[in-house]
């Protein structure tokens, strides 16, 4: 029970299942994920999408229905939260009230009989580590939340855990200070280098903290791979919608061209990657630009004709909203230093590179995801 | 008996987010820490309850006929119209007394409110006997109202002690308590602005109050007038003492059958009657006011909150008015103390005399004190075996599953919706025949499950306002199922424990309808030997009693009021939940 290998431990998922009732759905659907020692994965997804559940069963505070958990390859499903050694951050803290930070710090050495002198050397380097040293004798109640948070992370690494599960632990939190938690929980990683299993429903955190991310739908695993790849290769539209924003075509891919409506696109030189015909096109609205007069439109540039329906100001850059011809709803992000940006009922031709299209399978059903999911600005 | 009738299970927790719902083994862990309390009542309560009802249609033949003497027998039905005008008047002036009360209260200051507060909790918490003992006083031939407020109108011939006219007014007093506190409850959610923003849009200030304010306090209204008007059909302590034989109330009618002529099937058809009225009654109030409107539990556990803004009280007749019904609240209980310093053999106020007789007498007799003893023995270890079996059940009810959870929060809270007098009869008939009768342990087993119900309600409160994950993340922190219990839950669960054995033990102090009916030799309670001073003898040492008892509630709830309200933090609110009889 006591998992102490330099660098994390190593998390399997296996075929993991979950149903609350005997014949409900599958809230978690044959999830598989393999954890390396030391890797920071992130389960992401909308609220609902399984990713809580998961989570909540590599704790062992939920039942698998079926399925493995494995740490550093034995089975572990089979054991209570209590014997699977591993440090937990929930959203609203969950510090123990009627505790002193310190005591609250000290809470799982005590639980593991260490003795009163390993405890309070140990309790404050924890606290060193999340900068809280003067802070120990303070009640919970007494502390901001981002201090609060700090505690809940120093006591869940104090006893140095080989995994930390981090239960969607900044959205609790204002944005600022999510940011600066942020660049906390990456440095507390690369510090201590443990496997960290974080769950989040912000594309942006998931962004900046993980090695890789797994991103849920309706209890599966719809992607798992590194941010980067993700965003720019999202494969299905769920992704891309979920990812980042995305203006979605949705027309057919007739051999190298890309059919939607009357218009005809082309691809970059080594042509569209194989897939089915009927995938839908992305273009991030970063990469869009937007012309008044078609004749400054570089050549070999994919268009499409669109009417601006508004135009914000955002500081670092502005976004226009655009409905393209066949009502097709999209967006376009404009740096500062863009000429005169078009107004609200202009027609433009949008327009880009064939280099920064991608095509994704149209999954069903992705319109379900909230708007208010994504973080975005 | 109260009626907490808002007592709702949580919502469940959906899988996402929240908590995870309750893994296999924590619903069996919940049967197992249910099963204790259930059990108790299931045997001390459900089935002797059962039994009394088919006792009522067997007794002394196989039939309907107890019931149809009820509605047929003309001094039945009589006793019947009495008892429900009575009832309906109480809850009437009640309901005109306490709305103006209840509002002040929101509105006032803190220490203002602090006092508002003591006034309605004193009487909540003194003894029952006390309180009806004062208005005995008061309301004596050659008493003080007698010879003060009708005298000078002309009335100086009529006497109020014997008449239904002053049971009316001595069971308004009794209960306004519980009309206040569940208003004051709901009242203290509303949000004033809403007043405000009707009166910005056009509203006049006393049409905004009637169409916004009074539509949003209903639901207290509803539950406090209901509670008083279930309460009062079962009442008996107050009829037994201050009214006649002449014009008795159903609940003296039950106690005379059953104790005095042993006919449980007739005193079991009224006792059914009277169950039905107040299950109907309260199934009503609670259709109408949905399921969050708190009972009573929870109103009294509220109250004190210094939440709200204060605003000057511009209303000079909202003041007049609030002064008026605090001390009609908290006058009356008053004339004990001086009472309790008369030389005099008698009732009689003001005494001719002064001396400490009274204290003497009251710890040294040995009636007296061994009714003390009793008392205090009673309810020790009524609050032990109480807390322990409540607060087992109430952590067995935060890891069932929510149908297991909704049944046996149902079960468990059922004794507060019969009315006492029931209860009385009911371990009466089966206690007489298993031998409990005239025992402490019998009171202390029925005193068990009355109390019982408290100490569910004050844990499990208290733990459904504790955050869920705080023990899943002691477990995934590394502590085993019980050191989680025992670091974690007991220390944040441990104000609503002692909040419910302070219930328990007072319930039990108090308690006096089931203790007269298995009082026996050597089994006699102290509330019980106060009854029978004033019932059977005229024995002032009563006054004694109850002044100790005045001042021993008033001065530390008073305290704790204003040290609460100082503190800002509006914390000190624990009441008592237990009713009057």
């Amino acid at each position: 029970m006591k998992p102490q290998e330099s660098g994390g431990g190593r998390i399997e998922l296996v075929g993991l299942c979950k149903r609350f009732t005997p014949r409900g759905p599958l809230v978690v659907d044959h999830v598989g994920i393999d954890v390396a020692p030391g890797e920071f994965v992130t389960l992401l997804g909308p609220s609902g999408s399984g990713k809580t559940t998961t989570l909540n069963m590599i704790a062992g505070f939920t039942e698998a229905t079926s399925g493995e958990i494995r740490l550093h390859g034995r089975d572990i499903s089979g054991l209570p939260p209590h014997r699977r050694g591993f440090g937990m951050v929930f959203q609203n803290y969950a510090l123990f009230p009627h505790l002193t930070v310190e005591q609250n710090v000290a809470f799982p050495l005590r639980e593991r009989g260490v003795d009163k002198k390993e405890t309070r050397r140990r309790v404050g380097e924890a606290l060193d580590l999340v900068d809280l040293g003067g802070l120990a004798e303070r009640r919970p109640g007494e502390l901001s939340g981002g201090q609060q948070q700090r505690v809940a992370l120093a006591r869940a690494v104090v006893y140095s855990p080989s995994v930390l599960l981090l239960d969607e632990p900044l959205s609790a939190l204002d944005r600022r200070l999510r940011q600066t938690l942020q660049h906390e929980i990456k440095r507390i990683h690369d510090e201590l280098k443990l496997t960290f299993v974080f769950v989040t429903h912000d594309q942006e955190e998931a962004m900046v903290l993980s090695d890789r991310i797994a991103v849920f739908n309706r209890g599966r695993i719809e992607r798992l791979d590194v941010p980067a790849e993700l965003y720019n290769r999202p494969g299905t539209r769920f992704v891309a919608t979920f990812l980042g924003e995305s203006n979605i075509f949705a027309g057919r891919l007739n051999g190298d061209v890309y059919v939607w409506g009357d218009r005809k696109w082309g691809f970059a030189a080594e042509g569209p990657d194989t897939g089915p015909d009927d995938r839908v096109l992305v273009v991030r609205p970063e990469r869009m630009g937007l012309a008044t007069d078609p004749s400054t439109i570089p050549a070999g540039a994919n268009r499409a004709e669109a009417t601006v329906t508004e135009v914000t100001f955002h500081g670092a850059h502005q976004r226009v909203r655009l409905e393209f011809r066949d009502g097709t709803l999209g967006s376009a992000l404009l740096s500062q230093s863009t000429v005169v940006p078009p107004h609200p009922g202009a027609s433009v031709v949008a327009h880009w590179s064939p280099d920064d299209q991608v095509l994704v399978t149209d999954g069903p059903a992705t319109a379900q995801i909230d708007q208010e999911m994504r973080t975005d600005t | 008996m109260a009626a907490p009738t808002g007592v709702a299970s949580p919502p469940d927790a959906g899988p996402a987010g929240g908590p995870a719902p309750p893994a296999r083994r924590d619903r069996r862990t919940a049967v197992l820490l249910l099963l204790p309390a259930v059990g108790v009542l299931t045997v001390l309560f459900a089935l002797p309850l059962l039994n009394v009802a088919v006792q009522s249609l067997t007794d002394p033949g196989f039939g309907l006929h107890n019931y149809a003497s009820l509605f047929t027998d003309g001094y039945t039905l009589r006793v019947l119209g009495r008892t429900v005008l009575t009832a309906l008047v109480v809850t009437v002036v009640g309901l005109v007394l306490a709305y103006p009360y209840a509002y002040a209260m929101t509105i006032v200051g803190p220490t203002a409110r602090a006092v508002l507060v003591t006034v309605v909790l004193v009487p909540f918490w003194t003894s029952m006997l006390a309180r009806n003992f004062a208005w005995l006083v008061l309301m004596q031939d050659g008493g003080v109202i007698q010879r003060y407020l009708l005298a000078p109108v002309g009335l100086g011939d009529t006497v109020l002690l014997g008449t239904n006219t002053g049971v009316a007014i001595s069971m308004t007093q009794v209960m306004l308590p519980f009309m206040v506190l569940p208003m004051y409850s709901r009242m203290q959610q509303i949000d004033r602005r809403l007043v405000k923003a009707a009166h910005g849009l056009g509203a006049g200030r006393v049409s905004a109050f009637r169409k916004v304010y009074v539509p949003l306090s209903l639901p207290g209204v509803v539950a406090g007038a209901s509670l008083v008007f279930v309460l009062a059909l079962g009442f008996y302590v107050t009829p037994a003492l201050l009214g006649s034989p002449q014009s008795a109330l159903i609940a003296q009618v039950i106690n005379t059958q059953a104790r005095e002529l042993l006919d449980f099937g007739g005193a079991g058809a009224m006792g059914m009657f009277l169950l039905v009225v107040a299950l109907g009654v309260l199934g009503l109030s609670r259709l109408f006011t949905g399921r969050g409107a708190g009972g009573l539990a929870q109103a009294v556990s509220t109250a004190g909150g210094a939440s709200g803004t204060a605003e000057p009280v511009r209303a000079p007749w909202l003041r007049a008015y609030t002064a008026v019904v605090g001390l009609f609240l908290v006058v009356p209980s008053l004339v004990v103390i001086p009472m309790s310093f008369s030389s005099g053999q008698t009732f009689r106020f003001p005494p001719q005399g002064w001396s400490f007789h009274w204290y003497e007498r009251l710890f040294t007799s040995p009636e007296w004190t061994a009714a003390i003893l009793n008392s205090l023995q009673v309810a020790v270890v009524t609050a032990v075996l109480a807390t322990v079996l409540g607060t087992a059940a109430a952590l067995g009810l935060t890891r069932a599953s929510a149908r297991v959870r909704g049944a046996a929060n149902g079960f468990l809270l059922s004794p507060l919706t019969v009315p006492q007098i029931l209860i009385a009869l009911v371990v009466f008939s089966v206690f007489l025949r298993i031998g409990l009768n005239g025992t402490l342990v019998g009171i202390i087993l029925a005193h068990t499950a009355l109390a019982l119900p408290f100490v569910v309600i004050a844990v499990f409160t208290r733990l459904r306002g504790m955050d869920a994950r705080l023990a899943d993340a002691a477990a995934g922190l590394g502590a085993p199922p019980w050191s989680v219990f025992r670091r974690v839950v007991l220390p944040l669960a441990m104000p609503g424990v002692a909040s419910g054995a302070v219930l328990a033990f007072v319930t039990s102090l108090d308690e006096v309808v089931v203790a007269l009916f298995l009082q026996g030799p050597g089994a006699v309670t102290l509330p019980v030997q106060m009854f029978n001073s004033v019932a059977l003898e005229i024995d002032p040492t009563i006054s004694a009693a109850s002044s100790l008892m005045v001042v021993g509630v008033s001065v530390p709830i008073l305290l704790a009021q204003v040290a609460g309200s100082r503190r800002g933090a509006g914390k000190a609110g624990t009441g008592k939940a237990g009713g009057p009889r």
